[in-house]
């Protein structure tokens, strides 16, 4: 338990520690939404200049920052500049589409690219050139381009799937099926260097020295260390996940928390800006301390 | 083969940054209203786009302004990661405390979110895409060159040119600099296979180059709205980006297995004096 909390603590530090990051690059240079907004609007400085005030930006940015940590622990965001919703509220909004899609792709390309990596790892053949290729091409192909294409094949020529739009099952299988593919790249990368290893240990000579067959010995010897990695490596999966699905997300037109990302940024809206930092570092820190508490349980020679 | 991955992949890139504009006289900017998205002829080898202008030309130049935007980035990255890298993994005090506190920070955040908080602090353009790439890598790149200096570190012939009297700065430039550079070609290669995918991803979405450019990323966004009745305009620039990333990834790989870190035995880092600082 006292393991656990220590985690716990470590994590919540780096969270805080990527948010004040955050919090004080977005203020280096002047001008936000509301500069930009008001400006574009024909609205004088004196009048720029008392909705900015109203609002509290034109404190120092210490004391900007000491206001947003205290609004923080009652669990306030602030409002977006641009229309004036509470952060939290969009945050909420956005987070529900966005975990359907990670959840479903996430599992997807981790059935996929465990089953690549041990196919690539299982030696020569063709079987395992082809996944070897698909590995390659998950990796190098860019998800924007494959997405246009895909879209292009089942939703213009074939008019099979949806190509925008949220709601039922049938929206999500393209988006879904692309991000899965590129992030089972990542995964199966993994498992195969890791497998590869695994399979000319001292354990698995001494396997095969007592006759064990082949078989055996990848489904009961080496499989369950080499799979280990696959499971400490997931916040590296979780970040190739999260940039493919801003893409996917605003590609497919669907609503999310990357897409709520890229219009913030777009619009120089610095308190959404903030508040998908922190929900993403939060997301990053839980996968992160999920990872270690499962990989200690898994594998009995880590120790927290 | 090694030699011959890097040769080729050179090649192509340097080919494609100092010659492709070269070997066209069409004006990437040059709009023609008269000929819209004309497919490929000989007149327009890769056809038209949406406003008239000379695919072919487009992306020969959108060559060189994304390559070198992925070039930049990757030598921030590596640049800053390097010397943020050496200073972790040798000094102590406050700065590297802090230094350190910094990285765990960055850390935290996913590259794509790292990335747009740059471009929304420093807005459009090819120079803030570069820094928001660049930056976004610069963590993970000071963390393994964290670890390979940690490692040399704790090798027998930096304890030895310690014992001979060498000073830190000798150690620094005479021991740790030369044996992390092949830790830093593998890595770059794949930081810059890194900048290059996501640099275009960036400009797709509308945050990185400005519209109209001669730009990859730039091209593949115009392209995506015409792609049913002229996908000649997205084909070449996606296609590109593929092998270019296919190759660097594959170089990366066979750098990383030709100095697998696993071959230096490692010893523990209680060897070197705890005073040592560089």
């Amino acid at each position: 338990m006292i393991r656990v909390t220590r985690t716990l603590i470590s994590s919540a530090f780096s969270v805080w520690l990527a948010t004040t990051i955050a919090f004080f690059a977005l203020r280096i240079l002047p001008g936000d939404a509301l500069q930009a907004q008001l400006s574009m609007s024909g609205a004088s400085q004196a009048v720029i200049a008392t909705r900015r005030a109203a609002l509290g930006l034109e404190a120092s940015s210490l004391t900007q920052y000491i206001r947003y940590l205290q609004q923080l622990t009652q669990g306030d965001l602030g409002v977006s500049l641009v229309s004036g919703e509470r952060v939290t509220d969009a945050l909420l909004r956005n987070l529900p589409p966005t975990i359907t899609l990670a959840l479903s792709a996430g599992t997807t390309a981790g059935v996929l690219g465990i089953v690549l990596g041990i196919v690539s790892a299982s030696g020569c053949g063709r079987l395992s050139a082809t996944t070897r290729a698909l590995t390659a091409l998950s990796l190098s192909v860019p998800i924007y381009w494959s997405g246009i294409v895909a879209i292009f094949l089942f939703s213009v020529q074939l008019s099979w799937l949806p190509a925008s739009g949220t709601g039922s099952v049938v929206h999500l299988i393209l988006p879904v099926s692309l991000l899965a593919f590129h992030t089972a790249g990542s995964i199966a990368r993994v498992a195969q260097a890791s497998i590869s290893t695994a399979a000319q240990a001292d354990f698995a000579r001494t396997a095969r020295a007592k006759g064990l067959r082949e078989k055996q010995i990848i489904a009961h010897h080496v499989l369950r260390v080499g799979l280990l990695p696959v499971v400490s490596t997931a916040a590296l999966q979780f970040g190739f996940l999260f940039s493919g699905a801003v893409v996917t997300e605003s590609m497919f037109v669907r609503p999310g928390i990357g897409r709520l990302l890229l219009d913030a940024v777009i619009k120089q809206d610095y308190p959404v800006v903030q508040g998908v930092v922190l929900i993403s570092a939060s997301a990053y820190a839980l996968v992160i301390a999920i990872t270690n508490v499962l990989n200690a349980h898994l594998d009995p020679r880590i120790s927290l | 083969m090694i030699m011959r991955y890097s040769a080729a992949v050179v090649a192509l890139l340097l080919a494609f940054v100092v010659f492709g504009p070269l070997l066209i006289n069409h004006d990437p900017l040059a709009a023609d209203p008269a000929n819209q998205l004309k497919p490929p002829a000989l007149s327009h080898i890769l056809g038209t786009d949406l406003l008239g202008r000379d695919v072919l030309s487009r992306y020969l130049h959108g060559g060189r302004h994304t390559l070198l935007s992925a070039f930049g980035a990757t030598v921030f990255a590596l640049g800053a990661g390097t010397c943020l890298g050496i200073a972790a993994g040798t000094g102590m005090g406050i700065a590297v405390s802090l230094l350190k506190a910094v990285l765990t920070g960055l850390l935290a955040l996913p590259g794509v979110v790292i990335a747009l908080v740059v471009l929304a602090a420093l807005g459009r353009g090819v120079i803030p895409l570069s820094l928001a790439i660049g930056l976004s890598q610069t963590a993970p790149t000071a963390v393994v060159i964290q670890a390979a200096v940690l490692t040399i570190r704790a090798q027998l012939y930096v304890e030895a040119a310690y014992a001979l009297g060498a000073s830190n700065n000798y150690i620094l430039f005479a021991h740790i600099l030369p044996n992390i550079l092949p830790t830093l070609a593998a890595y770059g290669s794949a930081v810059f296979g890194y900048a290059l995918l996501n640099g275009a991803a960036l400009t797709f979405l509308g945050v990185g180059a400005a519209p109209g450019t001669p730009d990859w990323g730039v091209m593949l966004a115009e392209g995506r709205a015409v792609f049913r009745s002229a996908p000649w305009i997205s084909i070449a620039p996606g296609l590109t980006i593929t092998v270019i990333v296919w190759a660097v990834n594959n170089l990366a790989d066979s750098l990383n297995r030709q100095f697998r870190p696993d071959s230096i035995t490692v010893r523990k880092t209680r060897t070197a004096p705890a005073s040592y600082r560089a």
